[in-house]
């Protein structure tokens, strides 16, 4: 659980980062203004591959499960 | 490989290939690419086992299953350490036979969709010609109407199968010149005057599979080869690319995983200053990396699986499913033999074979390019020329 887990918020959180970029970036100079809501979800997700444990730390989480379960016999 | 949607009936199936593939198939993808060919046995072994035409009805050979089963049959084979075995029976039995058991006649069926399935015939699908790949409409294979006789003229190139293959299921302009209409589907066999083998190509992958460049000169075909509806051709095949695209997703997502890990075990075993490789960060985050992605494009396909499975046709989701999973199944091998290192590059370690197969999954069956103009096309609609 710890494994799928740590891959699911790794990856939705880095996803959430490149997705609201190219949001900002297909709206071009508006997308850099505040009266636009896309630059505040950029910010959002920003904090979402921080908080509850860094990009980082789920990376450290999930080689360590991978190295304990996921190596098999390779013919 | 976990989910909800697989019963104990396709856990039992996917424990048998598993052993077919371990016992049968694996310890011969050194030999067999090699040699750059894997024996006709392959066929009518799987055949023998019912493992080809798994979701046909017994009448005609098949096992009566559900989509699920192919989707673990493809998951399973790409465990045998070559992707030509999955692409080859994916051609068999999802690509040049489900036209036959849906719009073939009687006689068809018996003659060419009951054999194909037990392994005895070997088929082909012969849509893409040298001036048409992304671009099919293009096709300029023509059948000319003369007397109760058609006669076939044109070329085909990347047939998988087409060397060894007793019969194509063949795609040629009947009626209009241009376009997706006039199109009509004969089933033509192996050794019919003027069809012929021009050469077998030399791929950078995909080696033990024999892929054709064939020519069709004058070559005449009674009335009776016709498959399906005059100029329907090209909608009695497009409509199961869907079906055949999450399961060529599924092969390229297992053989993505089978590079994980091997480059896992490796990681484990070199050591370089004084360490294994699995001891470095840049390593572990690297493979944790490879891990999150590969099974991210997994339930990806599980999902358009389930959607196909309850009767819908998520066009959308499916190209989604395939342009990712094969994405991510190259990154992650090109990962694998990086993690290699010089090892890597060597010919006598399994890695690079993985990741030469692999290189085609972002082409075959669809390519990244009109995988994309799908999805754009199905959330913006079609833009006007």
């Amino acid at each position: 659980m710890n494994l799928t887990a740590s891959r699911a918020k790794l990856y939705s959180s880095e996803v959430a980062m490149r997705i609201t970029t190219e949001v900002v970036q297909i709206l071009g100079g508006y997308g850099y203004t505040r009266e636009f809501p896309v630059e505040r979800m950029v910010r959002d997700a920003k904090w979402m591959a921080i908080g509850g444990g860094t990009s980082e730390v789920q990376r450290l989480i999930i080689a360590r499960e991978i190295m304990k379960k996921e190596t098999r016999r390779i013919f | 490989m976990r989910h909800p949607m697989f019963t104990e009936e396709h856990e039992l199936f996917r424990d048998s290939v598993r052993k077919f593939v371990e016992k049968e198939l694996a310890p011969h993808a050194e030999e067999w690419e090699e040699a750059e060919e894997f024996p006709n046995t392959v066929f009518t072994r799987m055949g023998e086992l019912g493992f080809l035409g798994l979701r046909y009805p017994e009448k005609y050979g098949g096992q009566n299953c559900d989509f699920l089963f192919s989707i673990v049959l493809a998951e399973e084979l790409g465990r045998s350490g070559m992707g030509s075995i999955g692409m080859a029976v994916a051609v068999q039995s999802e690509m040049a036979t489900p036209p036959i058991h849906k719009f073939g006649s009687e006689e068809q069926k018996m003659k060419y969709l009951l054999p194909a399935n037990q392994g005895k015939k070997i088929a082909c699908l012969g849509i893409t010609e040298p001036n048409a790949g992304s671009d099919v409409a293009a096709i300029q294979t023509t059948a000319r109407r003369e007397g109760d006789q058609w006669v076939i003229n044109g070329r085909k190139i990347f047939i998988t199968n087409g060397v060894r293959a007793d019969f194509i299921t063949l795609v040629a302009r009947t009626g209009e010149k241009k376009g997706y209409k006039g199109v009509s589907l004969f089933l033509v066999d192996k050794g019919t005057p003027g069809f012929t083998v021009t050469r077998k190509l030399d791929k950078v992958g995909m080696r033990s599979s024999d892929t054709a460049e064939l020519l069709f000169e004058d070559c005449r075909v009674p009335a009776s080869a016709m498959l399906g509806e005059e100029g329907r051709g090209f909608y009695h095949i497009m409509w199961e690319l869907q079906g055949e695209r999450i399961m060529g997703a599924a092969n390229a997502v297992s053989r993505g995983q089978m590079a994980y890990e091997l480059a896992l075990k490796y990681a484990q075993e070199r050591v370089q200053f004084g360490k294994p490789l699995a001891h470095f960060q840049v390593t572990r985050h690297r493979l944790a990396d490879m891990g999150t992605e590969i099974e991210a494009a997994r339930h990806l396909i599980y999902y358009c699986a389930w959607m196909f499975q309850n009767g819908e046709y998520p066009v959308k989701e499916i190209s989604m499913a395939k342009l990712f999973a094969a994405q991510a199944a190259a990154r992650v091998a090109d990962a694998a033999l990086q993690i290699h290192g010089g090892y890597g590059y060597m010919m006598e370690y399994p890695i690079q074979r993985y990741w030469r197969d692999i290189r085609l999954s972002r082409i075959g069956g669809g390519t990244d390019e009109i995988m994309k103009e799908i999805i754009a096309n199905e959330v913006l609609g079609r833009m006007k020329e």
